[in-house]
């Protein structure tokens, strides 16, 4: 046990994979840089007042979360908490939702038949159209959730639909063939097949929801959020503040990404793909 | 990787609902609620009450879903609200262009005020139709409307002081860093008052005459469904023009920026920054943050209306003793209707905190 996690380690250090790591940084690092002096460019070209230079926005950013911000009264932890909390909430439903559905429109052509039209009636709406309307019918706790939920649910959805019917129709038929019957090829054959696709769906939905959750929190937010955050600070002209809750939003991404990727990483190991 | 990521996530969320104990504190929740959405939050039991401007206050009252606890102008007597603003620039290159649409909206006042001083009239029923159309209210919402706001462009010492108020307040409050008035060029709050207030244009717009030619074209922005904004939709009707509006009969021609209107006076400070409005019918407070906090280029050329904003409440509240502990929505940090709130909690003894959840 001890001789292969030695192994192990000694391969993840080894010269070429050192090299690699090493490579990966430090394009990571000369991207960030880059992208700071191209920001540190734009914001001496443009008008400061409307596009703060990395420094403001930085000395912004440490104020909101130090500080209680004067509009709201709160800092930018419990924006963040509260924004977080409805994201999560958003992100599950639409899992529950979605991953099942997904796995019967794509197992059965009579779900997918009568599914589908809905499907593709509702998919080109933009979650944040519904938003007045779900803060009028579910009110102010869910309301800013629900476009989240939306925003997640369909790249879900089509991509379980489309994951399972991609599965190879060779493993299909041998599952067949050793008498696997509709269950059993549901459970061992199709719906590991699918989990990629989920995946990619999830990766996908994370980002979608952030933009759901902002721009949901810019019409109520009780305890506050980062999207209302955000459009306070738009509405009272304090512009850095405004790119320091944008910049907080693109760390909250970030996150849930990573964590997303965390969890494809421990399934497909646990699958045997990796 | 993951534990890190984990412990941050969950450690975010918690964050939430950790705070100092709240046992001694007289406390008033608020929460931003736009005001054509703050009758049905009141209806839901969302929020206990409102701050809002008309029509949306009289469609409550006529509805029966609210009370009013007290109006704006209780608290701060004819107190300014919505102004008429110029991008500075804009007005110092075209002041003929400002003065033709000023004068539009001096006669769209005036035609107002006798309408609605000549009840029975077939200019008093226009005058309710075209509010009720604009407004999305039926007439009886327009005319209660129309009897809680005071609609005049002149700007006289009572409206800078309102301004001056304003800005004191907002100075108080942290949302305006002091610094901010030296850095637009301001010695003082009245300094700043005097110079972004410029009754210049207005002076001279009476005189104006109508014109047989369009001379050019304005981009005017408004506030959606604003009645305190009135004088803007009668200068665009051409019925009340005869055949033409008030803005073409003295030679301007209105281009909207938006059609259907910005939905608060941010946007409309947000596109004068983006050189994308000339001049705009908007509040006054997000004038003064705009122009102090990020130097938008404007100036005040008129007043729309003073006065017309009030805090609603569901009706079984019947004072302000009964709002402890209750939610009340505002517009917004940079609304007037959310200083109307803050001033009557301070005045009643209540510490404002933003609604938990």
């Amino acid at each position: 046990m001890k001789s292969n996690a030695f192994d192990r380690l000694r391969k993840l250090l080894s010269r070429d994979s050192e090299r690699g790591l090493m490579k990966s940084a430090a394009i990571v690092f000369v991207s960030l840089v880059v992208f700071v002096l191209v920001w540190w460019a734009l914001s001496s070209i443009f008008p400061s007042e409307y596009f703060p230079s990395p420094y403001k926005v930085g000395v912004a950013l440490v104020d909101s979360f130090q500080n209680p911000d004067p509009n709201t009264g709160v800092t930018m932890w419990q924006h963040m908490s509260k924004s977080l909390v409805r994201f999560l909430w958003g992100f599950a439903l639409a899992f529950v939702i979605a991953l099942p559905l997904g796995l019967l429109m794509g197992f059965s052509n009579i779900v997918e038949n009568f599914g589908r039209p809905i499907v593709e009636v509702f998919r080109p709406i933009p979650p944040m159209a519904w938003a007045p309307f779900f803060f009028v019918i579910v009110g102010v706790y869910w309301g800013p959730v629900m476009p989240v939920l939306l925003g997640v649910f369909f790249p879900v959805l089509s991509n379980v639909v489309f994951g399972v019917k991609s599965v190879d129709p060779l493993l299909l038929d041998v599952a067949k063939t050793q008498g696997a019957d509709r269950l059993t090829l549901f459970k061992k054959v199709i719906l590991p097949s699918a989990i990629p696709y989920l995946m990619t769906g999830i990766r996908i939905g994370l980002g979608i929801g952030w933009m759901c959750i902002v721009a949901a929190e810019m019409i109520v937010a009780f305890g506050g959020g980062v999207g209302l955050y955000i459009s306070v600070m738009s509405q009272v002209g304090k512009w850095d503040y405004m790119f320091a809750g944008m910049v907080v939003i693109a760390a909250l991404g970030i996150l849930t990404v990573e964590i997303s990727g965390y969890i494809e990483r421990r399934v497909s190991k646990w699958m045997g793909m990796k | 990787m993951f534990l890190v990521v984990a412990i941050v996530v969950i450690g975010i969320a918690a964050a939430g609902c950790l705070g100092p104990s709240e046992k001694t504190e007289k406390v008033v929740y608020w929460v931003t609620i736009a005001p054509k959405d703050q009758k049905v939050a009141i209806q839901r039991g969302d929020v206990d009450g409102g701050v809002s401007w008309e029509p949306y206050v009289s469609d409550s009252l006529l509805g029966g879903t609210g009370r009013v606890l007290e109006w704006s102008g209780d608290v701060w007597p004819n107190h300014p609200c919505c102004v008429v603003a110029a991008d500075k620039s804009f007005a110092q290159s075209h002041p003929n262009l400002v003065m033709r649409v000023l004068k539009a909206h001096i006669e769209a006042n005036r035609w107002i005020a006798d309408a609605w001083a000549h009840p029975g009239s077939a200019n008093y029923t226009l005058l309710l139709e075209i509010g009720a159309k604009f407004s999305n209210r039926n007439d009886s919402v327009v005319a209660a409307a129309m009897g809680h706001m005071t609609l005049d462009y002149r700007m006289n010492e009572q409206f800078s002081a309102g301004l001056k108020m304003f800005a004191d307040t907002y100075i108080t409050l942290g949302q305006i860093d002091q610094s901010k008035l030296s850095a637009r060029g301001y010695s003082s709050v009245n300094d700043f008052v005097a110079n972004y207030v410029d009754g210049s244009y207005l002076a001279s717009a009476d005189s104006v005459l109508p014109s047989d030619v369009i001379v050019g074209d304005v981009r005017l922005a408004y506030l959606t469904g604003d009645l305190h904004q009135f004088a803007r939709v009668v200068a665009e009707n051409r019925t009340v023009g005869g055949g033409q509006t008030l803005f073409e009969k003295f030679g301007v021609r209105t281009i909207d920026p938006l059609p259907g209107g910005y939905p608060n006076g941010g946007g409309i400070m947000t596109a004068f920054a983006g050189k994308a409005a000339d001049m705009g019918y908007l509040g006054s407070p997000p004038a003064i943050l705009f122009h102090l906090n990020s130097g938008v280029n404007t100036i005040i050329v008129a007043q729309a209306n003073s006065e017309g904003s009030a805090i609603i409440v569901n009706p079984s509240i019947q004072n302000y003793e009964d709002l402890e502990g209750k939610a009340v929505a505002t517009p917004g940090p940079s609304s007037i209707q959310h200083l109307l709130f803050l001033k009557v909690a301070e005045d009643h003894g209540f510490t404002v905190k933003l609604k938990p959840s």
